[in-house]
């Protein structure tokens, strides 16, 4: 059972490697690793997480909290591509090494195109979740600047807990749950929360299935946003408007249901 | 019995055919135009909406809402659907006759011997007559899954009018960066993947493994 050495197996670990950084830099704006740090920048490259941070953020300068919330962020991503990037290191050089393992028990030399195949095929594995943790966290970091951004409005205005909604980005492949958990029974009033409310990470299946909603959106490829409700507005036909003073939309909401 | 003429019976089956294949050509061609013109009022409305959102200078609310839903049926709706049963009723009769008549000839082959090859022939051409009937009813089957999408698609848009006019620029700006962050990433998967493919190959085949 002959298979591939050390050194190459190592080489194959480090071709991957500088491939996944390549990626990271692009969707974190820094390559992770020990003794790296996120600097904050809305330079390049233009279009990473911190990025999209600030935009959602109206472009404005973050205050130091939020320069921290959004590092914590961006590093909590930064650990899912890790992740990814080591179980793709492992599951190539297993995948390519156990069919030369197998070819040369048979007494036959590999062949190239079947290699590239298996490589190929684990790659294409890594880019659906790639595809995942890009989207997932993207909307994280959004929801979560907005998060900040309606802290820093509801504390101006004296509020203690804000009441928020969500949008629900509609195409033909709109889930149930973001359908039942982000509007009310009937599915054109945005149902209302409070922000205390609203979960900073992950929803399990049975938190989804409970109503609950987070900041991360009801699964992983979901793109709705998270908006702040002022007092004094509420819902017409599903569009926002100015009810009037004294209005409290969270209120009329509970004790409809 | 053996005055039956066939020639004529499978004529005016066919006739039968070319008629219920005019009526759905019909229904069809107005349910286009009927769509067209359904397609440039939603356009209409759409810039008249985006017309009045401008004038309100960005306020929040007020707008009216484009959709009604549970409204009475518009009239044009009504007689789609008075075509559309019309079609279906010269369907099945069409079908019916053409049925019977291969019955009657499948019976006629059976006794008759003399005629054999000559009424195996109209029995292939009903046949075929046939299968055309039930192309057309395929395609009727198809008419109804477009309404049916059509009608799915009504209700994205209606509950698109959160997204229209409940999300601010900054927020519309920020889902646009996200969806072009996916992408851009994606793409760069695309042509990283490629050359970590090749050197892994290169690896292999210094190794001295692979052909």
């Amino acid at each position: 059972m002959k298979g591939l050495s050390s050194a190459a197996r190592a080489r194959i670990e480090a071709t991957l490697g500088k491939m996944f950084d390549n990626i990271a830099y692009d969707l974190l704006g820094y390559i992770p690793g020990p003794g790296k740090r996120i600097i904050f920048s809305a330079k390049k490259p233009s279009y990473s997480l911190l990025n999209l941070f600030l935009e959602s953020l109206g472009n404005r300068p973050p205050s130091d909290s939020e320069r921290d919330y959004a590092k914590s962020l961006v590093q909590n991503a930064a650990n899912y591509v890790t992740s990814l990037r080591d179980r793709t290191k492992a599951s190539v050089s297993e995948a390519v090494e156990s069919y030369i393992q197998d070819q040369s028990s048979k007494g036959k030399k590999a062949s190239a195109a079947m290699i590239n195949d298996i490589v190929m095929r684990e790659l294409n594995k890594a880019r659906s979740r790639l595809q995942m943790i890009a989207e997932a966290e993207g909307t994280k970091v959004r929801n979560g600047a907005v998060s900040a951004e309606i802290e820093r409005v509801s504390k101006g205005l004296g509020i203690q807990d804000p009441s928020v909604y969500f949008v629900v980005i509609k195409d033909n492949k709109t889930c149930k749950y973001c359908l039942k958990n982000h509007f009310l029974n009937d599915r054109v009033t945005p149902k209302v929360m409070k922000l205390s409310e609203v979960k900073k990470t992950y929803l399990t299946t049975q938190e989804r299935k409970d109503g609950l909603c987070s900041i991360a959106g009801q699964h992983p490829h979901c793109r709705c946003s998270m908006v702040f409700l002022a007092p004094g507005f509420g819902f017409e036909n599903g569009v926002m408007k100015w009810i009037g003073y004294g209005h409290d939309e969270y209120a009329r909401q509970k004790m409809m249901s | 019995m053996g005055n039956v003429d066939y020639k004529k019976k499978y004529m005016e089956l066919r006739s039968v055919l070319m008629n219920v294949i005019d009526q759905v050509y019909r229904a069809g061609y107005q349910q286009g135009s009927k769509d067209a013109q359904v397609d440039s009022l939603m356009q209409q409305n759409q810039q008249l909406m985006a017309q009045m959102s401008g004038m309100m200078g960005g306020m929040m609310g007020g707008e009216p809402r484009v959709e009604e839903e549970g409204g009475p049926m518009a009239p044009e709706d009504q007689a789609g659907q008075f075509m559309d049963s019309a079609a279906d009723a010269h369907e099945q009769q069409g079908t019916s006759e053409l049925e019977q008549g291969i019955a009657e000839l499948e019976s006629e082959l059976s006794k008759k011997e003399a005629d054999k090859e000559h009424t195996a022939n109209l029995l292939a051409a009903i046949n075929r007559s046939l299968g055309k009937l039930k192309e057309a009813q395929e395609l009727k089957k198809s008419a109804a899954h477009i309404k049916k999408m059509r009608e799915a698609n009504k209700r994205v848009q209606t509950l698109s009018i959160g997204y229209k006019h409940n999300l601010s620029k900054t927020h519309k700006k920020a889902v646009n960066k996200q969806q072009e962050i996916v992408e851009k990433i994606l793409k760069k998967w695309e042509s990283e993947s490629q050359d970590a493919a090749t050197e892994i190959l290169g690896i292999v085949q210094k190794e001295g493994k692979a052909e």
